[in-house]
């Protein structure tokens, strides 16, 4: 194989020529070892450029080239094109910016000259080492699986389904609906919750090409974009799903009541109950932890009441497992801990409520049939909604929060008029215009005499306290130096979000790359904001940190739209060429490679102890070729002799 | 002796007389050499002049083992006389391979050196400041001494080196088997360290976690009681190991120490401390600046850890000594 380098040099109209004297240059270059030709053109990207690059290329015997031009950025893929219409391999091209990187930043057109020369060089005695890369497709898997059935998974599911794609959603607890069944009103528009839900979960159940796997965990996953491999278990709901019809002939006979942690604690249920109504699967679903039965003690009341003989105690904890090309996640958040931070009262004064259980308490499907009262029975004169609560110890603003709580504010003054509330907040975070008018409408409706009465300034929540009175609560705080307090009856805590359980586990099991916070971060906050840092795992809703309703279901619309066009039914995956790889010779499995592989892609043979790279999830990086302490490791087309030939040529020029 | 036997020397620059004892732990391996070889210098064990290897013609001399690196006059002269009496050179051991123990002086000065040696140890009685010195005239008679260099260099940063022997130092069977592949003439490319090709992590038996394990922190050995079933590195422990070629043995690892680097980078890198670092890296554990400084901390004296034996033969080959505001 010949290392003859043909060498190109664009005049780029004016914007090289007029600092470097292209005729010198080519005289200069032609006394070069391994230059076979150089050619200058006008304008080498235009259409006339890529022709004269062309016929260059079939009167010469040469299999590698340098443009001396633009920014790779700008045109690399463009005389790559060339390169493969003049049957050449693609690879075996350099680009010497002399633009960007040289007559456009430097001021003397002899500078710019040596400067050109050097870059020119630099890349001819790169490109002498530039390797032929192959292009390989393989074939994948086209079905989707969505973990998670709140109302991004819901979306995401159906978003794909739309498309024909096989979907299966695996969801955590017994139903599907995630925390926007729990809300009467939805914020910033005040939609009615069930409204918008379950006609979408109806979809879902209709669907042909969804299978929804409820009480199901993913357990292990394995594999790569196109060809995932998922282990589940699902827990036994001891009531077959099949057979049982959602009525609560079994709930009435139940004898054991529990806590709900559906309602977080405002009321209670039994140890054989239904999510809530309406809920997908409808089928009721018993609590193993409570119940008689399965704790060892002796009861058959819900097996004698069921009218259908849908429950089956015979059920156990089952395994299978489920391909699919491509995964979204949808496992959501979970909001701050109030009662970490006693100063508030949650769980000690009767009247302070969480965020979660005030929305329970506006929810007509909810613990108080959506009346809100005091503990006493009385109406509350006046509901002070905290803020940004927690905000300081996670670290950052929750985004959907203020939102959420001035959507609650509404629906509060809404159930009844002798209410009235006072936001105390660190700043006011409603934005958009659905987000301003929302507020603005709370502010109306609260009927006092100024706005600042309704929207207190706190510059720093973590100091307000709230205490228990003879007949209300007493709120007090520090603002600018001056203490302030305020009386009211009810007090409800608005918290920042945080990751849920079922977050935490799935990105743990994907080893995917994760915020400060404990979310899952997209591979570009902006270009890939839908995207997680392991090919073919999307995300949608709360799982990237708090997220609205409509922010839920534009992640998940993206998400979608990147599994559609990433994996097409009858298309091959085409794989990236430029990969990295370990030497087998040099390579000892020391697994540092495996350790800071953004993309999982890196994994030991166990059995030839070295190092081994997916090809399908190498994005080329370069990470694992930076750490490997043997130089076992490479990167193709970014080999440590190629950058030393060019450095070293730089340096020398 | 025969003429036809070949003939082979030894010698030692600046070393400690490990690489000396590793020849003689041949044992009776060293007796079959012997037998096979004509040794025409050995200072340590043998009763040769300089002037016997001055009258040997250039080229006579089919091997010279030389081990210690570079630091005196005396030690430069004799590696450049062997070097043109010699058809093949053979840095042996760490410190003529990249510097070694004694390369550690190049974070110093020379000035500095003698400082502590000569006037402020506390077993020093040195009242009139002597110091060594080239020359020096007592009663009329001059006396040399061989100069002491400003830093310590590697034997191929002085003469043309054809093979290494790695370790601190080479290890018997390491030794036997390129001095079989020496008298058979059956070796690689010039320029060869002869030895493994791969890290120590390729030999050691230690388990490693599936999952990474990151530290907020590093441990000195002393500072934490290591599991010997497991990785130095997943527990916190800094273990050259990934940086170091295999060969040693793993005498270390099953004395319960982590690899301290004597055998040197692999041959693909350039900069074995600075392969170390980024191996180190990967095991940092911090979401802030504050708590990455932290645990970088916790690692006390990262040029000794990290280029234990190789500052010479590093990128950075010494330290910049040059006082701030002098």
């Amino acid at each position: 194989m010949t290392t003859k380098v043909g060498v190109f040099l664009c005049r780029c109209s004016d914007n090289i020529a007029s600092k470097v004297d292209i005729e010198k240059l080519t005289a200069d270059l032609q006394k070069e070892d391994g230059v076979a030709f150089v050619a200058s053109h006008e304008l080498l990207c235009a259409g006339h450029g890529q022709e004269f690059f062309e016929q260059k290329l079939k009167e010469n015997d040469v299999s590698r080239v340098v443009v001396a031009a633009c920014s790779p950025r700008d045109h690399e893929s463009t005389f790559q094109k060339c390169m493969v219409r003049a049957e050449r391999n693609r690879f075996m091209l350099q680009m010497a910016n002399i633009r960007e990187q040289c007559t456009w930043v430097t001021a003397d057109s002899d500078d710019a000259y040596a400067k050109s020369k050097a870059l020119t060089l630099a890349a001819i005695r790169r490109v002498q080492l530039h390797e032929k890369l192959r292009e390989k497709e393989i074939d994948c898997n086209t079905d989707v699986v969505v973990v998670g059935g709140g109302i991004a998974g819901i979306e995401a599911a159906l978003g794909a389904a739309g498309d024909g794609r096989k979907v299966t959603i695996v969801e955590s607890t017994p139903s599907l609906g995630g925390m926007i069944v729990k809300l009467e009103e939805v914020a910033p528009t005040m939609e009615c919750a069930p409204c918008m839900v379950s006609p979408r979960i109806s979809e879902i159940e209709e669907a042909e090409n969804i299978v929804v796997l409820t009480n199901c965990d993913v357990d292990e996953v394995a594999g790569y974009l196109g060809n995932f491999e998922l282990k589940l278990r699902q827990r036994p709901r001891m009531v077959d799903e099949d057979v049982c019809l959602g009525c609560d002939e079994c709930i009435q006979v139940c004898p054991v009541e529990v806590t709900s942690t559906y309602d977080y604690g405002l009321s209670t249920r039994k140890a054989i109950d239904v999510l809530f109504p309406g809920c997908s699967p409808n089928c009721a679903v018993v609590d193993l932890n409570a119940c008689l039965k399965t704790t060892g003690g002796e009861c058959n009341a819900c097996v004698e009441a069921c009218p259908v003989e849908a429950m089956d105690f015979s059920q156990k904890q089952s395994t299978s497992t489920i391909r699919c090309g491509a995964m979204i996640l949808a496992t959501g958040a979970d909001q701050f801990d109030a009662e970490s931070m006693p100063q508030y009262g949650l769980g000690t004064i009767p009247d302070v409520y969480s965020y979660e259980q005030f929305a329970r308490l506006t929810s007509n499907h909810g613990p108080t049939s959506g009346r809100i009262l005091k503990k006493d029975g009385t109406v509350p004169a006046k509901i002070a909604f905290l803020h940004c609560v927690g905000r300081a110890s996670l670290g950052y603003c929750s985004r959907h929060c203020c939102d959420a709580a001035f959507g609650l504010s509404a629906t509060a003054l809404a159930s009844n008029e002798a209410t009235q509330v006072v936001h105390l907040m660190q700043d006011v975070n409603c934005n958009g215009e659905m987000g301003s008018a929302l507020v603005r409408r709370v502010v109306a409706a609260n009927g006092m005499r100024s706005t600042r009465d309704t929207l207190q300034r706190v510059d720093d929540m973590s100091t307000v306290s709230v205490r228990q009175n003879d007949e209300n609560l007493i709120l007090k705080w520090v603002s600018s130096d001056t203490a302030m307090h305020l009386d009211a009856d009810m007090v409800v805590l608005v918290t920042g979000t945080r990751p849920s359980a079922g977050t935490v586990a799935i990105l743990q099991k994907l080893d995917l790359i994760r915020t400060n916070g404990g979310f899952v971060a997209p591979d570009h906050f902006m270009l890939r904001p839908a995207q997680t840092s392991l090919e073919g795992v999307f995300f949608a809703g709360s799982i990237g940190g708090g997220n609205g309703i409509a922010d839920s279901i534009r992640g998940a619309k993206a998400a979608v739209g990147g599994v559609l066009s990433k994996l097409v039914p009858g298309k091959k995956l085409s794989l990236k060429s430029i990969v990295a790889h370990a030497e087998s010779e040099v390579c000892s499995a020391c697994g540092l490679c495996v350790q800071v592989c953004p993309y999982a892609a890196v994994k030991i043979d166990p059995n030839r102890k070295i190092a081994a790279v997916n090809e399908v999830l190498c994005q080329g990086c370069g990470t694992c070729v930076a750490t490997c302490p043997s130089g076992a490791a490479s990167a193709r087309h970014f080999t440590a002799a190629q950058l030393d030939a060019e450095v070293k040529e730089v340096l020398n020029g | 002796m025969s003429d036809s036997k070949p003939k082979v020397a030894f010698y030692w620059c600046a070393s400690c007389g490990g690489c000396e004892e590793a020849v003689v732990d041949l044992n009776a391996t060293l007796l079959h050499v012997a037998a096979s070889v004509d040794i025409v210098l050995w200072p340590v064990a043998m009763d040769f002049k300089y002037r016997d290897v001055e009258a040997l013609a250039e080229g006579d001399l089919t091997v010279a083992f030389i081990n210690g690196a570079i630091r005196t006059d005396e030690q430069a002269h004799i590696a450049r006389l062997l070097r043109r009496k010699a058809v093949m050179v053979v840095a042996f051991g760490s410190c003529a391979h990249t510097g070694g123990i004694p390369g550690l002086a190049n974070l110093t000065t020379k000035q500095k050196i003698f400082q502590t040696s000569y006037l402020n140890s506390p077993t020093v009685v040195n009242p009139e400041g002597t110091v060594p010195k080239v020359t020096t005239v007592v009663d009329g008679v001059k006396a040399t001494l061989p100069g002491f260099w400003e830093q310590v260099h590697t034997l191929d940063q002085l003469i043309d080196v054809d093979y290494y022997l790695p370790g601190c130092p080479p290890m018997p069977d390491n030794i036997a088997s390129a001095m079989t592949a020496i008298l058979k003439n059956d070796l690689p490319v010039k320029g060869s360290v002869l030895g493994s090709k791969k890290a120590l992590c390729d030999t050691c038996t230690r388990k490693k976690p599936e999952k990474a394990v990151l530290h907020k922190r590093f441990y000195q050995p002393h500072e934490i009681e290591a599991d010997p079933e497991i990785c130095f590195l997943a527990q916190g422990i800094v273990c050259c190991g990934p940086a170091t070629r295999s060969g040693c043995g793993e005498k270390c690892l099953n004395g319960n120490m982590p690899c301290t680097g004597c055998f040197g980078p692999l041959d693909n890198i350039v900069d074995q401390g600075a392969a170390m670092v980024s191996a180190v890296a990967a095991y940092l554990d911090g979401q802030t600046v504050a708590e990455l400084d932290a645990a970088v901390a916790s690692v006390p004296d990262a040029a000794g850890t990290f280029y234990r034996y190789g500052v010479p033969a590093s990128l950075l080959f010494r330290a910049n000594t040059k006082e701030v505001g002098k």
